[in-house]
């Protein structure tokens, strides 16, 4: 009886802060008058419309996969009963979604949120000079890392309601390791060893998605990043400055021959450049495979495909002797207002009420994630997340990714990679042609240096 | 003996046909078995029977990629296209296939760059805008009806010229005919054949187009039957490769249905058309 | 008494839907458009010098006649095969006139999804050419650096024979019996009637065919896009991927520069080809 009684009382202390909360905030009060005042204090003008208006928020359909939380049915359900503010979203094929977001920004023909990963977003998107600065928004100040949401030039275009948990890592099947009494390689010879016992025991040591373009960088990804961070802690700056070129950097040229080692020692097999990442399920679930260069995603998508299948995740090996780091990838899915929006306060008024503590909890329910505001409840992660959680971001093992710090596009990159691996150029001429390619890029996007 | 002796080697023939056939028609069963699969079969993408035959796959397609409200969107704007194309084309190229000056020839050259340049994308939604038509229906049935102009034109003057004799103009002139009645009256019953070839070619363009709706329709609701594809890309982690399989099935349905129902005419159409 | 009023419906809206757009887009072809630069600047011709600069463009343009070559031979060569075979009295002509035409009309995104399985290292294509004993002709169809732009014609010419076969049966029927009686009765035989009556009657069909397959072939795009996105690298980028890669890079002025000389290799080939129908039509 006390216990119900105690229980009561905190949900009422609950029900109350949420209030309180709500009316300092903004965005998810019970009415609409308190709404208006909030909009009307924070830009002076425009007020909500009284009658129903939808706003849009444009999205490809991978990211849209990956960065869920934001499109939480349930969220977007309450937000239209508490403002009378539809919102519909738009999901465009991921291979267009890019061409058809910058035509829209050029054109002033935009959604009224956008969805872009965020460095992506700087370099592909022009964030800067499209889309409105939401530095002074309510959420801002309850940010757990304001700094991450940062543009270069200082300003935080987007918001964003998770954390990074990913890790780019390799992906393995426990069930072979055991059976083949292999433990968890800690360098690359352990490593190639690993590989060749798997081989000798007729199993495809790695399976390798090459075709599709993005598959190989992840090899690089950890082992770049543990350069920069590590090593070389201005290598992206210099870069940026084009005072260091890739070609200029051993250590790249060394990771990027070590990856290609695991294709010419047979452990990847030739046919890779025909695999897309479509085909990995299969792989694995025939146990044809008992690793891929990948990350966490996957193990999710087979957790869901064939739970039977156990699958660990160990940082990729590029180096003897030294520190092994999973990478982090850029933010994923900001959400971002374009200053051509035609309802650029009713958006605002959508991300404050996402930032709020209920939405952020019951984003939850979808897919656990960590929350990017401090006062949203700490996520029951799920085994995974907590062993990424717990094994490399508690103990400073995760680097992020280069992709974060460039400004350019890196397809052309990736398509060298392949090239690599179909045997049209070494590794030192892929980072010869990339500093070619980057320049190029660089100067068509004015950037100081090139 | 001369029967069996003639009819050998078309036997041989058909054999050779019938087995070359093959090559086109595996292709179409792994479509449709796939899209009879379970979701985790299917992404094996082979030629095997499915274990268990999921009809309800296309009642989940149908429902959960809102076919249907697609598949009205995709008939209105490809019907009004095709209609709007045909009226517009068969007149023009009427008077171009009939006069013989200066002026036709450009007109034929002219309209023939429609089949070569490439559609300028930006420049085109800009001329919206300013015309204030920049997310309509009429802005997407216009640029249908204009990009596929040319390929019209150039198949109309053909048969024109080729199959409709200028007597015939001429002898209902004399009964009083104006041009208009002429044209609608006499001619355009008489290019049948070519009109449904036309019809089922240019359905299938814009039927099958992608770009258009997705560069010009800000409104997902008012998009076409192929954008729900994507739905099913990577939908609950990973695609549903046969929900993706039975929607393409179901969104190459109409256009089979409008083959059949014209095939002799296509054939007979592009031959009078191009032929002679 | 034919007066060009009829010709003004199509005239004016072909005039500013397509044709204004396309010529202010030619405009920049000269400037270094881009999402970034607000103000444009005329840059002359040095977009076009780039691109001939560039070994990943030149590759393109290279794959992209090589593959239209192809293209344009084979489809016509096996349409018209095809035509010959299904104009006999064989039973299932009907049904087989169907199915050949039935690639054509399935969009590319089919396509890709049926063809890159197929031609998978261990896909049906290899799977089959062991099963017949053809073992060694295996190959990494869509990997192979050497010939994937060679898989990417093949599974086009796929797609497209029996669009062609259509307008060369179309042809055939139209040829009357009394030109092969006649023949028959001068003592040539099959190949010499095919040779020199056929062929020549055919010389219309042959013309619309080779045009739609020249204007196909050199503007392909769905093909390569959906089954190799113009990878492994580059080795099958063509030149409309090409533009849509610039374009999606952000360099608008580059990409729609090599869209104009697209245009121009497209129309050398064609003009002189139409101009050839345009009088034999008159003719006609």
């Amino acid at each position: 009886m006390g216990y119900l009684r105690q229980k009561s009382i905190l949900l009422a202390a609950t029900v109350a802060f949420v209030a309180v909360m709500a009316g300092c905030g903004g965005g998810n009060a019970g009415n609409g008058s308190e709404l208006k005042g909030q909009q009307e204090q924070s830009s002076g003008s425009v007020a909500p419309a009284k009658e129903s208006v939808t706003i849009t928020m444009e999205v490809g359909q991978a990211l849209k996969e990956v960065a869920p939380h934001a499109f939480s049915q349930a969220n977007i359900d309450e937000f239209e009963k508490q403002t009378n503010v539809k919102v519909k979203v738009i999901i465009d094929p991921d291979n267009q979604v890019k061409n058809v977001l910058q035509t829209k920004l050029s054109t002033s023909e935009t959604p009224d949120i956008v969805v872009f990963n965020k460095v992506s977003g700087e370099n592909e998107l022009n964030t800067a000079n499209y889309m409105l600065d939401l530095s002074g928004e309510p959420w801002v100040r309850r940010l757990t890392n304001p700094d991450a949401l940062k543009a270069p030039d200082g300003n935080i275009y987007g918001f964003v309601m998770q954390s990074p948990l990913d890790a780019q890592a390799i992906v393995y099947n426990k069930a072979i390791f055991q059976e083949l009494g292999l433990s968890v390689p800690t360098s690359y010879d352990e490593f190639l060893a690993v590989c060749e016992k798997i081989k000798q025991a007729g199993i495809a040591p790695i399976f390798a998605p090459f075709k599709d373009r993005w598959t190989f960088q992840i090899w690089t990804a950890g082992p770049f990043g543990y350069v920069a961070t590590k090593e070389k802690p201005s290598l992206w700056a210099d870069i940026n400055a084009g005072t260091t070129k890739f070609s200029e950097v051993p250590e790249f040229e060394e990771i990027l021959t070590k990856g290609l080692q695991l294709v010419e020692r047979g452990y990847i097999s030739p046919s890779a450049l025909s695999d897309d990442y479509n085909m990995a399920p299969d792989a694995f679930m025939k146990k044809k495979a008992a690793m891929m260069i990948m990350g966490d995603w996957f193990v999710s998508d087979m957790k869901v495909k064939d739970p039977s299948i156990e699958l660990g995740l160990f940082p990729v090996p590029a180096f003897n002797g030294k520190d092994l780091m999973i990478s982090q990838s850029q933010i994923t899915g900001m959400l971002h207002i374009p200053k051509a929006a035609k309802y650029p306060e009713e958006a605002k008024m959508f991300l404050d009420f996402l930032s709020q503590k209920e939405q952020m909890d019951r984003a939850q329910s979808d897919q656990p994630f960590m929350p990017s505001v401090n006062d949203a409840s700490a996520p029951s992660l799920t085994p995974l997340q907590q062993e990424i959680y717990d094994t490399y971001i508690k103990t400073n093992k995760a680097v992020v990714e280069m992709n974060a710090f460039m400004k350019v596009d890196l397809t052309e990159l990736w398509k060298y990679y392949q090239d690599m691996i179909a045997g049209g150029k070494t590794p030192k001429q892929v980072l010869e042609a990339w500093d070619e390619k980057f320049a190029e890029l660089m100067s068509a996007a004015n950037q100081p240096g090139f | 003996m001369s029967l069996i002796r003639k009819r050998a080697p078309l036997l041989l023939l058909e054999a050779v046909m019938l087995l070359l056939s093959l090559t086109v028609i595996v292709p179409f069963l792994i479509m449709i078995f796939g899209s009879l699969k379970t979701g985790l079969e299917a992404t094996a993408f082979d030629l095997t029977l499915p274990v268990k035959w999921m009809w309800q796959n296309y009642k989940q397609a149908i429902v959960e990629g809102d076919m249907v409200r697609s598949f009205v969107n995709g008939a209105v704007i490809t019907c009004a296209a095709v209609a709007l194309n045909i009226v517009t084309t068969s007149m023009a190229a009427f008077i171009i296939a009939r006069k013989n000056t200066r002026l036709s020839g450009f007109l034929y050259y002219f309209f023939f760059i429609g089949m070569i340049a490439p559609m300028q994308l930006i420049p085109t939604i800009r001329l919206f805008q300013s015309i204030e038509l920049y997310g309509t229906y009429l802005s997407v049935i216009l640029i249908y009806c204009s990009i596929n102009m040319a390929f019209s034109i150039f198949l109309y003057t053909g048969f024109i010229r080729t199959t409709i004799p200028q007597a015939l103009d001429e002898a209902a002139v004399l009964e009083g005919a104006s041009l208009v009645r002429l044209f609608f009256g006499v001619v355009f019953p008489l290019l049948k054949p070519i009109n449904l070839t036309i019809l089922i070619i240019v359905f299938m363009n814009i039927w099958n187009d992608i770009n258009i709706p997705l560069f010009f329709l800000s409104d997902p609701d008012k998009w076409t039957l192929p954008l729900s594809v994507y739905q099913f890309f990577g939908m609950f982690s990973g695609s549903s490769w046969n929900l993706v399989f039975a929607n393409l099935v179901l969104t190459a349905l109409p256009i089979i249905v409008l083959y059949l129902f014209c095939q002799r005419y296509i054939v007979s159409g592009l031959t009078a058309g191009a032929v002679k | 008494m034919y007066s060009y009023r009829l010709v003004i419906p199509a005239l004016v809206m072909y005039g500013l839907v397509f044709i204004y757009p396309t010529i202010t887009g030619f405009y920049y072809s000269f400037t270094d458009w881009s999402p970034i630069n607000g103000i444009l600047k005329f840059s002359g011709l040095d977009n076009f010098k780039y691109i001939f600069n560039n070994d990943a463009l030149l590759l393109a343009i290279r794959n992209t006649i090589v593959y239209a070559a192809i293209c344009i031979v084979l489809k016509n060569v096996f349409g018209l095969l095809l035509a010959v075979a299904l104009n006999t009295a064989i039973r299932s002509r009907n049904w087989l006139r169907a199915v050949f035409f039935a690639p054509s009309i399935v969009s590319s995104i089919v396509i890709g999804l049926v063809f890159i399985p197929i031609l998978q290292p261990e896909g049906l294509l290899n799977e089959f050419a062991s099963f017949i004993g053809l073992g060694a002709l295996r190959q990494y169809w869509l990997s192979d650096t050497s010939i994937v732009i060679f898989t990417i014609a093949a599974v086009s010419i796929w797609q497209w024979t029996g669009y062609h076969m259509a307008i060369y049966l179309a042809g055939l029927q139209s040829i009357s019996n009394d030109f092969y009686e006649a023949s028959t009765i001068d003592g040539a035989n099959a190949w010499q009637r095919f040779r020199f009556m056929t062929i020549p009657l055919l010389s219309a069909s042959i013309n619309i065919n080779v045009m739609l397959s020249l204007v196909g072939g050199l503007r392909v795009f769905g093909e390569v896009y959906s089954l190799t996105n113009g990878g492994p690298g580059n080795a099958s980028q063509v030149l409309s991927t090409s533009v849509f890669v610039l374009f999606g890079e952000g360099r608008w002025g580059l990409g729609t520069a090599l869209n104009t000389l697209l245009f121009l290799i497209v129309s050398v080939a064609a003009i002189p080809l139409l101009r050839k129908m345009r009088k034999q039509e008159v003719e006609a």
